[in-house]
């Protein structure tokens, strides 16, 4: 109990060090295999994170949120693969139709997901918000901190 | 070597003087331990033995947090918003048209001059010690203040605000260093140094969840918090002697109470955006309980480090009446980067009462009651805030203000003389007044509020928090103490 206060203070710090992300827009709709990038399609579809052959991404699509993977990629398409239903776009958990995927196979199989290079109608960067980041890991830091002296006093 | 021994002999003087006080022992012979259990003891009994247990401030006002308000004295009920209100004012949650997560923290320093003491400290066939120094301190030390999350939401056309906090809400501990220096007059040189060093933690916290409605939008905000109250206090006084040996003698008193009660809070602002604002708040009374209160003192070992007495009791169970507390206020924007608050607050804690909730030997009661030697404290505070400088595009908010108002706790006086020595409370309040100075800043999302305060009062103890002593405070003296007590507050504040 002595040290675990302390632990706390570290917890929070190592938690807001995770750091912020902004969107940063790509002017010539270009990106590159090793970007963090977010996709927005004609169809409402957008693609998130690196888009380079066996890399996960996040596909969300109006209405549901898939997990996916990158299968193949052209000149003039992008096929995800193994798609993975998370949720919908409510938020509510779909846990069962993911467990019945991965053990039974009861549901069934879902299909490819092309994508046109030719629909992509924004390119967003995926930064590091360096700023937001550092307000936020202090402000983090200084709430572990107070939340350490809490403990202390219980200790 | 000589002066080794010579440092022994003193030791075994000095530290049979303590052992035998502070365990109420006439004499301890070599090799004995004494074990002392006093069974039952009520706090009167607690006052007599060590009349800092009892005689210290109970503190309600002083507790709130939050820097910004602290930088305008104190004065911030009427213009207090967002998740500090709990602390405050809950109505002023009313007005949240957003999410806050903050943290609050406060630093204590102390410092001093004390008048009266002896200057010289006489032991029987000894010779005389003079005294160099005597200093009563409180101690140094960081103490988180609040945590807290706000949000808001419109709800059939009303605007509402939540709020969980965690905090500190009535402050309990006291936590003060003795330290006398002495030196043999006639072989300059040679020091002695007596130090009561108590380190104290804990206090009555406060698990709330709070409430409030913006019930005429723009104009009138309503607020109320439940308080599910809890916490400790424990404090140990290391009592040192040092002589200049290879080891120093040490002695220990310890004490604890558990607290247990419940408490609402009920707060009201009016206000004209940008004009003026008028907030109330009060905390109807309420019942404390405290539990399982112990106290225990271990002399200092005598010459041959062996002979020890070992004191200890407990503190009859008891419930505390804490009196309602009343906070009024306004605050006037003169323009919409300066306004000027005030307020005043009160709370009658002279009134209140003891009950214990087990009998107590020798009293046919079965539920007696008794009184604790506190004050009525009427307390004024103002401030004004500047938004004036600026850093970038940021305003640099500047505060300065003031606040004046008894401590809770009464003056003591000796009744009495000799071993007959009581401890009373004399009729006269203990003044103290504070300047503060504050500033905040925003960094995106996050704003930071310090404040820094310098409190001043005047208040008198027991030499060595002894009533009377054969060798220590044989004429149940007083010491006159002129404390300053400086307080650094910082407060973050996260807006989503």
């Amino acid at each position: 109990m002595k040290h675990s206060s302390w632990l706390v203070a570290m917890l929070g710090c190592v938690i807001a060090a995770g750091g912020c992300a902004k969107q940063v827009p790509s002017p010539d709709l270009k990106f590159g295999a090793q970007q963090r990038v977010v996709l927005s399609f004609r169809g409402g579809e957008q693609v998130r994170g690196k888009i380079d052959t066996g890399n996960s991404v996040e596909l969300r699509e109006p209405g549901v949120v898939w997990d996916a993977q990158v299968g193949e990629i052209s000149d003039d398409k992008i096929v995800l693969k193994d798609l993975v239903r998370v949720r919908n776009e409510k938020g509510v958990a779909l846990q069962v139709a993911r467990t019945e995927d991965g053990r039974l196979g009861v549901t069934d199989p879902v299909p490819d997901k092309t994508l046109l290079r030719a629909d992509i109608t924004g390119v967003d960067l995926l930064k590091v918000d360096g700023a937001k980041t550092a307000q936020n890991f202090t402000f983090w830091t200084y709430g572990a901190v107070v939340l350490a002296l809490l403990l202390k006093e219980h200790s | 070597m000589r002066r080794r021994v010579s440092g022994t002999r003193f030791s075994a003087i000095a530290v049979v003087a303590l052992g035998s006080l502070l365990a109420g022992w006439s004499s301890i012979a070599a090799g004995q331990r004494v074990d002392l259990d006093l069974g039952v003891i009520d706090l009167a009994t607690l006052q007599q033995m060590s009349p800092s247990r009892v005689f210290r401030p109970i503190d309600m006002i002083g507790v709130r947090t939050g820097a910004d308000g602290w930088g305008m004295g104190g004065a911030h009920v009427a213009n207090v918003e967002g998740v500090e209100s709990v602390s405050w004012n809950p109505a002023g949650l009313g007005w949240l048209k957003r999410s806050d997560f903050m943290g609050d923290m406060k630093i204590l320093g102390s410092s001093g001059s004390t008048s009266g003491a002896p200057d010289s400290f006489s032991i029987p066939r000894t010779p005389r010690l003079s005294v160099t120094r005597y200093a009563v301190n409180l101690k140094s030390g960081i103490r988180y203040g609040m945590l807290g999350a706000a949000t808001s939401r419109s709800i059939a056309g009303r605007h509402f605000g939540g709020a969980l906090s965690y905090r500190r809400y009535i402050d309990t501990a006291y936590p003060e260093a003795i330290l006398e220096d002495l030196v043999q007059s006639q072989n300059a040189g040679y020091p002695v140094t007596l130090a009561f060093d108590d380190q104290e933690h804990g206090g009555v916290e406060a698990a709330t969840a709070s409430v409030g409605i913006e019930a005429v939008p723009g104009l009138l905000a309503l607020g109320m918090n439940v308080n599910l109250l809890s916490g400790i206090l424990r404090t140990d006084e290391q009592l040192i002697v040092a002589t200049g040996g290879p080891q120093n003698s040490v002695g220990e008193i310890k004490s604890g109470y558990d607290y247990r009660g419940h408490s609402i809070d009920l707060g009201l602002q009016l206000r004209r955006e940008d004009l003026a604002s008028v907030g109330i708040r009060y905390t109807p009374g309420f019942s404390l309980q405290v539990r399982n209160g112990t106290y225990s003192v271990q002399s200092v070992p005598s010459g041959d480090a062996t002979s020890i007495s070992y004191v200890h009791a407990r503190i009859a169970r008891h419930d505390l009446d804490v009196p309602g507390l009343l906070s009024a206020g306004g605050c006037v924007w003169f323009h919409p980067k300066l306004s000027a608050a005030f307020e005043v607050d009160q709370q009658k804690w002279g009134d209140s009462k003891v009950t214990y909730v087990q009998g107590l030997p020798g009293n046919p009661n079965p539920k007696p009651q008794a009184s604790l030697p506190l004050r009525n404290v009427t307390s004024w505070h103002m401030g004004i805030e500047g938004r004036i400088l600026k850093i970038g595009q940021v305003d640099l908010p500047v505060r300065l203000g003031y606040h004046a108002g008894p401590l809770s706790m009464g003056s003591l006086q000796p009744i009495g003389s000799g071993p007959a020595t009581r401890v009373g409370s004399e009729d006269k309040d203990i003044k103290a007044s504070a300047y503060t100075f504050g500033f905040g800043f925003l960094a995106g999302n996050v704003r930071y509020d310090a404040s820094y305060e310098i409190l001043d009062y005047k208040i008198q103890k027991f030499y060595f928090d002894i009533p009377y002593d054969a060798f220590l405070n044989r004429y149940s003296t007083l010491i006159d103490v002129d404390r300053r007590v400086t307080a650094i507050r910082l407060t973050a504040t996260l807006a989503l």
